[in-house]
């Protein structure tokens, strides 16, 4: 068992209840949990903007007295600093629940370490960029950071001099200094930016920004503020003087009064320990053996190289390739091409067992027809009774809620992943008599294979392969969005269901029709030696 | 929830949150507790080089080749100081300083600070060079006058004394630091 596996449930449950709570208030489209890492990118569009502007105030020669004529400025000046400093410590916040999310949804090993590792990079040159925009000020909480930042860096043997006496008074401070703050600040962005490119190369189809209604709300409401409540400017700094307060942007500066404290290579010793730990999630969360989830694997022979995997994979892991020195080439020329799981990029979410209408693609023991299988035994071991609703509930999120759905009269099967659910097991469910059939899905910004909730919506109301059939009453199929700790939602939806299946008559179980036959289609081989 | 009630309860979630984080970018920390001041002592320099001579026997320079005969061999290294900090009659340091480097031979970066109550103070800052350049008598019985190296305007001299009374007010600096141009410690307070 990975090490980290108790920490990703204690999380979990905390994240799951802020997650319930901002759906009940905002919905799941506009929860900002499930979108903070848009919001984070959408605070780096408005840090950009708002510091293209204030640069063109900033003096490395007077940098305080530049600030503070800025900051007497209302209408040009002071909220548009506001806004900066506060997107810049919105995007901090945005980024921890981003990073907390993504560990406690176990979604950061394997073919995701390139995309944890160079997220925790961007953060690292994000707080170095903040620490540089604080120092710029050369206010009282700037000079802190300076005299501190120099301080720990002095403790390293690789300066020729010791830059801490750059800030005590001795001289005063040159103004290379500041041009080279001002450089920094102003070139980490970029960088930024290359680690937030390579954070989402391995994505297909990466959502940059959330919706349009939250981004403005976000922007609004951090303007609003420093509007309403002036960013006030603290006195310059003055190496001759201790003031009893600094005003301080916990935020950036909440290492300060521990580190303050403590002697340099302690500081040290910590912070590469806090950072190591952090980096090394990767290792210390992969799953191994058993635990350790199989990648896709397509059988050939089902393939009809449809492309439809290929276009559904949330992380670009499977590719048409030619159909070369295969046992099971068709002399039609049918399927030319077959596809191709590449393991080192599949996460193993299983989406593409959902896309395949034959059934050919998916991990081990989780394809369409694994699907059907088990299903079929959940049927068997089932009440039948006829009033019954089967409840397909995503196995990371709504099937923890089992014990109250079934006091409801709930018949609930767990499947990994709504978004792996292969249509047929629907289909299965309605034809096997079942008066409904709900599917409680995670809401489709908390999937943990990101575009599970999207494709199934797809698949069952909007004809996407592999889709749900033409013959399958809709009435008696619906989708809700509920996350493990929405059990009254979740109750909700269930009645609503029923007291809407109430108006139609009792389905008929089809015992003549052949399920195997319309659900389970044989493969195509075995088809050709039929005919 | 009604839906009336759920709106206004997530407008005020949201802007609750929004002047939460905009209270915490601003909350003072508290920085300097006390009314205490400091005396900060802060300097840089190059050390003086330390040469250290000896005349070479007859009979020694015979056995060496005739492009490698000196007369006199001189070994050179950076000086080392020492650090004395007494303040009203109290040592408050006492401790060797060196050059930067593994060889020491980097300029002298000094920065030490101590917590000093407001008011008048005696101080003594004493900063004396401890590698006296030495004298050995050559085999042969001649003596030799060691020499300090070749010296620069920016070394440091071999002693630096700063005995005065200093005012600490609360929360101020007081700054003792070299000044090359007159080349001797003085005080700083702005």
């Amino acid at each position: 068992m990975p090490l980290t596996r108790p920490l990703e449930r204690l999380v979990r449950r905390p994240l799951a209840l802020a997650d319930a709570l901002c759906n009940r208030l905002y919905g799941w489209r506009y929860n900002p949990l499930y979108q903070s890492g848009t919001i984070v990118v959408v605070l780096l569009v408005v840090l950009i903007v708002t510091g293209i502007w204030l640069l063109l105030f900033y003096r490395v020669g007077a940098p305080w007295a530049s600030v503070a004529r800025l900051t007497d400025n209302l209408w040009t000046g002071n909220w548009v600093r506001g806004l900066h400093r506060y997107a810049s410590d919105a995007a901090l916040v945005a980024t921890g629940i981003h990073i907390l999310r993504m560990f406690a949804q176990e979604r950061t090993w394997g073919p995701r370490t390139l995309a944890w590792v160079s997220g925790l990079v961007s953060v690292g040159i994000l707080v170095v960029c903040g620490v540089t925009g604080f120092i710029m000020v050369w206010d009282t909480f700037g000079h802190g950071l300076a005299l501190e930042t120099a301080r720990l860096l002095d403790a390293l043997p690789i300066l020729s001099e010791p830059i801490s006496r750059a800030f005590v008074g001795e001289r005063p401070v040159p103004g290379t200094f500041f041009f080279l703050n001002l450089f920094a600040h102003s070139a980490l962005p970029l960088a930024v930016g290359v680690g937030v490119w390579i954070h989402v190369a391995r994505l297909a189809r990466p959502t940059l920004l959330p919706p349009r209604a939250l981004t403005w709300t976000v922007v609004g409401l951090l303007t609003l503020v420093a509007i309403l409540w002036p960013l006030p400017m603290a006195p310059e700094a003055n190496p001759f003087a201790l003031p009893q307060t600094v005003p301080t942007d916990w935020f950036f500066g909440f290492w300060l009064p521990l580190s303050e404290r403590l002697p340099a290579g302690i500081v040290w010793l910590l912070g590469l320990s806090a950072v190591g730990i952090v980096a090394a999630v990767p290792w210390l969360a992969r799953r191994t053996g058993h635990d350790h989830p199989a990648p896709s694997v397509v059988d050939r022979q089902l393939c009809t190289a449809c492309n439809q995997c290929v276009v559904d994979c949330p992380y670009e892991a499977i590719a048409m390739v030619p159909r070369t020195g295969d046992r099971g080439l068709r002399a039609d020329g049918r399927s030319e091409r077959v596809a191709r799981v590449n393991a080192s990029r599949c996460v193993s979410c299983g989406i593409c067992a959902g896309s395949c209408a034959p059934m050919g693609v998916g991990p081990v023991g989780r394809t369409g027809r694994a699907q059907l299988d088990e299903f079929r035994q959940f049927l068997a071991a089932s009440a039948h009774d006829p009033d019954r609703i089967v409840v397909l509930a995503c196995d990371r999120g709504p099937a923890s809620l089992a014990p109250a759905l079934a006091a409801a009269d709930a018949e609930l099967h767990a499947v990994a992943c709504t978004g792996n659910l292969h249509t047929s097991v629907i289909e299965h469910a309605v034809r096997s008599g079942a008066l409904g059939v709900l599917v409680l899905s995670c809401p489709p910004r908390d999937c943990w294979g990101r575009e599970g909730p999207r494709w199934l919506d797809e698949r069952l109301y909007h004809d996407r392969e592999a889709e749900l059939q033409a013959r399958v009453d809709r009435r008696r199929v619906r989708v809700a969005y509920v996350n493990a700790a929405e059990r009254h939602e979740a109750l909700t939806a269930l009645r609503a269901f029923r007291a809407d299946l109430a108006g139609l008559a009792q389905p008929a179980l089809e015992p003549t029709l052949d399920l195997d036959l319309v659900c389970n289609p044989i493969p195509l081989e075995e088809e050709d030696a039929a005919r | 929830m009604i839906r009336s009630i759920r709106v206004a309860l997530g407008g005020l979630g949201a802007v609750g949150t929004t002047v939460l984080l905009a209270a915490l970018s601003r909350a003072p920390q508290r920085a300097h507790g006390t009314e205490a001041g400091l005396l900060r002592l802060s300097w840089s320099g190059q050390p003086e080089r330390v040469e250290i001579c000896r005349v070479v026997p007859e009979a020694e320079l015979a056995n060496l080749p005739r492009h490698m005969r000196q007369a006199v061999i001189c070994e050179g290294r950076s000086a080392a100081y020492q650090l004395t900090v007494v303040r009203d009659g109290e040592t408050l340091v006492d401790e060797p300083v060196w050059g930067g480097g593994v060889r020491h031979d980097r300029p002298v970066y000094l920065y030490r600070e101590f917590v000093t109550d407001p008011g008048t103070h005696h101080v003594i800052v004493r900063f004396t060079r401890v590698d006296e350049p030495s004298s050995p008598q050559s085999p042969t019985g001649d003596s030799v006058s060691a020499t300090p190296g070749r010296g620069r305007l920016d070394r440091l001299p071999p002693e630096l004394v700063l005995d005065t009374a200093i005012v600490v007010h609360e929360r101020r600096v007081v700054l003792v630091t070299f000044d090359p141009g007159q080349r001797r410690l003085v005080l700083r307070t702005e």
